[in-house]
């Protein structure tokens, strides 16, 4: 019997495909003041001021950011949350 | 009105015609966010209890829109079934913003709002310049610009500037003060 070198099994990753097929997007909107969207990004996310602010940025900028990714279930916790805070949130599969 | 740090807490001056503005678009706001009561009385009561809006419907006019938009851009169908599931108690959490504010208002010339007052407050502000803005039809920067007196919406815009200018105020002064 010949062992598998582990290092030449292919690479399937199915964790990630099954687990991160799914993402939460963050619109772009006239309304929300800039300094909220990178408060909510910290508060729900808790995302680094850094990383809140970029994504922030990247909404204002390009008109929408990916925000978070994952199942199905835990997009739709995220979009529910957004939509609490008021930001315009959706999810679809990648 | 005035907005200070105060240790841990933000203390609101606040004169009685600003309370009793703020009150009033309380009460607007709670008016267009409550459930309806018609369909609550129709509820299964199962359904109602863990808070599924069996006969929620989609919302037709643009400030409901905004405010309870729908999940999944291309598929109405799932839209409509996380609205069902998500619709009501998005709405219960505006109606206890709105009521928490309305108790911190009451008869009062200063508040001292502790982290969970502070949120609930920042949370009904946006609430509020989501409707107001979208009555305006706001677009990109539009906030900045001058309106003339004589425009029908002028009462409507300086309420949402006034609004902004506090809700700005409550987050520098509430959550980046001390991150910075």
């Amino acid at each position: 019997m010949t062992a598998t070198p582990l290092d030449t099994l292919p690479d399937l990753d199915l964790e990630s495909e099954l687990d991160r097929p799914w993402s939460t997007t963050v619109w772009d909107d006239p309304i929300n003041l800039m300094t909220y969207v990178t408060y909510v990004f910290m508060d729900y996310f808790k995302f680094s001021k850094e990383k809140a602010d970029y994504l922030m940025l990247l909404v204002h900028t390009e008109g929408k950011a990916t925000v978070s990714t994952g199942s199905r279930e835990a997009m739709e916790k995220d979009v529910a949350a957004m939509h609490t805070y008021g930001l315009w949130a959706t999810l679809a599969k990648d | 009105m005035e907005i200070n740090p105060d240790g841990e807490n933000i203390v609101i001056l606040i004169e009685p015609f600003e309370a009793k503005i703020l009150s009033d678009l309380a009460h607007q706001l709670l008016d267009i966010t409550a459930p309806n009561s018609e369909v609550v009385a129709n509820e299964d009561p199962l359904a109602a209890l863990i808070g599924i809006d069996s006969q929620a419907e989609k919302p037709t006019d643009p400030i409901s829109t905004r405010l309870f938009p729908d999940a999944y851009p291309d598929d109405p169908e799932a839209s409509m079934e996380f609205r069902r599931f998500t619709e009501c108690s998005l709405r219960e959490t505006n109606v206890n913003r709105a009521k928490s504010v309305l108790a911190d208002l009451e008869g009062q010339s200063t508040l001292t709002l502790h982290a969970d007052q502070w949120k609930e407050w920042v949370g009904f502000l946006n609430s509020l310049r989501l409707a107001l803005g979208t009555r305006l039809e706001v677009e990109q920067d539009t906030w900045t610009q001058e309106r003339s007196e004589s425009d029908p919406l002028y009462q409507i815009f300086e309420l949402y500037n006034w609004l902004t200018w506090m809700q700005e105020s409550l987050i520098s002064i509430g959550y980046f003060r001390e991150k910075r």
